[in-house]
């Protein structure tokens, strides 16, 4: 099998890592076209993103005409003022509403099912494993139709609905994530704390949680990213919820083939709408390539 | 839905590389320890919630989208509160003869290999240059993608349809200095459906590029400089090297990109469908797009069903495979 050789390789090259690294440096010496082709690849992909920016700050006229301009001049914030003109504070508390609901319910149970699956052994446990991996190969948008019927039967074509739809499939991925930080935790600790005469909830509330905070942060930063950006839900649930848009829904219903566009304020809406998902997945990116690379050291 | 999109997967990639562990006890202890301590209900009180919400949520619409896809079932049933008529395979039937499905499969099949395809072999690239690169442009480039990868997709895609716009969009103004008459003399990415497909197509790798290229860049990192030396003193060209050290070694890694994207690619909303509302033609379209189109812009909730059935066995087969596929090769060693 092909896969024999890269494991058994890598395990034995592990312990040599130090010297290798020290070594490596001096290796390259012809790294200067590599480093100019790695930074026109990132100027590259960069660009949308530069052309969202300075089209915010930028009048419509001068995103409707050509060649094109370049540069926001004259600097103008009149984007921004159309799109909260739109209502797009409105619309950002929908967003609020649904994506802090969804993740404050999702972290609940999640932390549960994750203390279950790290701590206890118990029958069922290991198909319950094989069930979340599973669960993440099923095709969502598959699963349209019968969530919208169900949800019009229950009258719940509303943000409660919308919840609802969302939680399911964030949790099996915050829960392997959450699993990871509670395995992390030893054992030990905790049962010290029963020792002690704590009662189980609070050995947990005083021990545990304490340790497995930045980890609860990090899934839930997940979550919310994930609920944050959902638009085919969001459309069909959201359709005839009078004026209760979440922002996708919201920045995407800017375009239609027949008005106007105003290409200023959408660029503007979109800076806006994409600010707090950047800040978060700053903070977490850190830990999520970690644990990737973590994860591949140890074997 | 994104659930599964901006997932770096730790604890997934790391049981699907090194199986042993997930078969590996809990940090429980012995059961007999364990006996004494908790009650024999705690861990199914902890993970019952959970499981209830997932099989509630997924599970069942799993299973009544199969019923429905065999029944009549259209705004008139939901309205009246009607249960729809049993009628066989005729939706399936419908959507082959009357409802285009055969040509939305040939397109959803095309956009899925070119951008999974497109994604992987650029991903790749950056992943080596960044590893060639110093350490300064290493983590220029890394930092970008992070950024691109954080854009949310409705909004990038918003920006990409200016990007593209034939008239004053910054990519004509660049293929008519070149002199390059593409996708046609006017530039215009939305002269018919093929073109926006392609266009939608270009978005997705856009977005898609960043995680992957992160993730083999990181994959790169375990792979032992001593055996790329062994190459070269060997003779090997770039090529060989590539195909003797770099794939062979990465391979668990692009197994899991490759079923990752896949499930998103092939499944795709955002961007198809925002292009097709952007350009107002309704009918070239992929199986995510297209299940909402028959479902709920017809209301014709029993063939959505079907088409959505559709796409939960195909992505599904491909799935189950590729994942069988990737515990064989690692669990061969």
């Amino acid at each position: 099998m092909s896969g024999a050789t890269p494991v058994s390789g890598s395990s034995t090259v592990v312990v040599t890592e130090a010297p290798r690294r020290a070594l490596r440096r001096g290796r390259h010496r012809h790294t200067a076209p590599f480093s100019a082709l790695a930074v026109i690849a990132a100027l590259l992909w960069l660009f949308p993103v530069y052309w969202m920016v300075s089209g915010s700050f930028k009048l419509n006229s001068d995103l409707i005409t050509s060649p094109p301009t370049w540069w926001p001049a004259p600097f103008s914030a009149v984007g921004y003022q159309e799109a909260f003109a739109g209502n797009f504070l409105e619309h950002l508390f929908d967003s609020l509403e649904v994506t802090c609901a969804t993740v404050a319910i999702a972290m609940v149970l999640s932390v549960g099912a994750a203390m279950a699956v790290a701590r206890y052994r118990f029958r069922g446990r290991a198909s319950l494993l094989v069930m979340l991996i599973g669960v993440q190969m099923i095709p969502f948008g598959g699963l349209l139709i019968p969530m919208y019927v169900y949800l019009n039967q229950f009258n719940l074509l509303s943000i409660p609905g919308l919840v609802l739809v969302y939680i399911a499939p964030v949790l099996p991925f915050t829960i392997w994530m959450l699993r990871g930080f509670v395995v992390s935790v030893p054992k030990e600790v905790e049962e010290a704390a029963l020792t002690d005469g704590c009662s189980r909830v609070k050995a947990f509330m005083t021990v545990v949680f304490p340790l497995i905070a930045p980890g609860l942060v990090a899934t839930a930063i997940f979550g919310f990213i994930s609920a944050w950006n959902e638009l085919v839900y969001a459309t069909t649930i959201l359709a005839s919820n009078g004026n209760n848009w979440t922002l996708p829904v919201w920045l995407e219903e800017f375009i239609t083939p027949t008005a106007q566009v105003q290409w200023n304020a959408i660029f503007a809406g979109s800076v806006l709408y994409t600010l707090p998902v950047l800040i978060f997945f700053l903070i977490i990116q850190r830990r999520m390539m970690a644990g990737l690379t973590a994860g591949a050291v140890k074997g | 839905m994104s659930a599964v999109e901006t997932t770096p997967t730790t604890s997934r990639r790391r049981s699907s590389v090194f199986p042993r562990g997930r078969g590996a006890p809990p940090a429980g202890g012995t059961p007999q320890r364990q006996r004494r301590l908790v009650p024999g209900w705690l861990p199914y009180s902890l993970s019952g919630p959970a499981l209830l919400a997932i099989g509630l949520i997924i599970g069942a619409p799993l299973v009544v989208n199969v019923l429905e896809s065999f029944q009549h079932y259209t705004s008139f049933n939901l309205i009246q509160g009607i249960p729809g008529a049993w009628t066989g395979f005729t939706n399936y039937v419908d959507l082959v003869t009357t409802g285009g499905l055969l040509a939305v499969l040939y397109q959803t099949l095309l956009f899925t290999i070119s951008t999974v395809g497109g994604t992987l072999i650029i991903g790749l690239a950056l992943a080596l240059l960044m590893r060639r690169a110093s350490r300064r442009a290493q983590v220029f480039l890394s930092v970008s993608l992070v950024v691109c990868w954080a854009i949310p997709q409705v909004a990038s895609t918003e920006v990409f349809i200016q990007l593209f716009d034939g008239a004053y969009g910054p990519i004509a103004w660049l293929l008519s200095g070149l002199h390059i008459n593409f996708p046609n003399a006017q530039h215009d990415w939305f002269a018919n459906g093929q073109v926006q497909l392609m266009m939608a197509a270009i978005m997705v790798i856009w977005g898609a590029v960043p995680f992957v290229a992160l993730a083999l860049f990181a994959g790169l990192l375990q792979i032992p400089e001593e055996l790329y030396e062994a190459a070269r003193v060997d003779g090997a060209s770039f090529l060989a090297q590539m195909r003797l050290v770099t794939v062979p070694l990465l391979l668990p890694i692009l197994m899991l990109l490759t079923v990752l994207s896949v499930i998103w690619d092939a499944g795709v909303f955002n961007q198809v469908y925002i292009v097709d509302r952007a350009g107002g033609i309704g009918n070239n379209t992929t199986l995510g797009v297209f299940i909402f189109q028959v479902g709920i812009g017809q209301a014709n909730y029993g063939e959505g069903a079907a088409a959505g059935v559709v796409a939960t066995v195909l992505i599904g087969i491909v799935c189950f495979f590729a994942v069988r596929q990737m515990v064989k090769s690692t669990g061969a060693t």
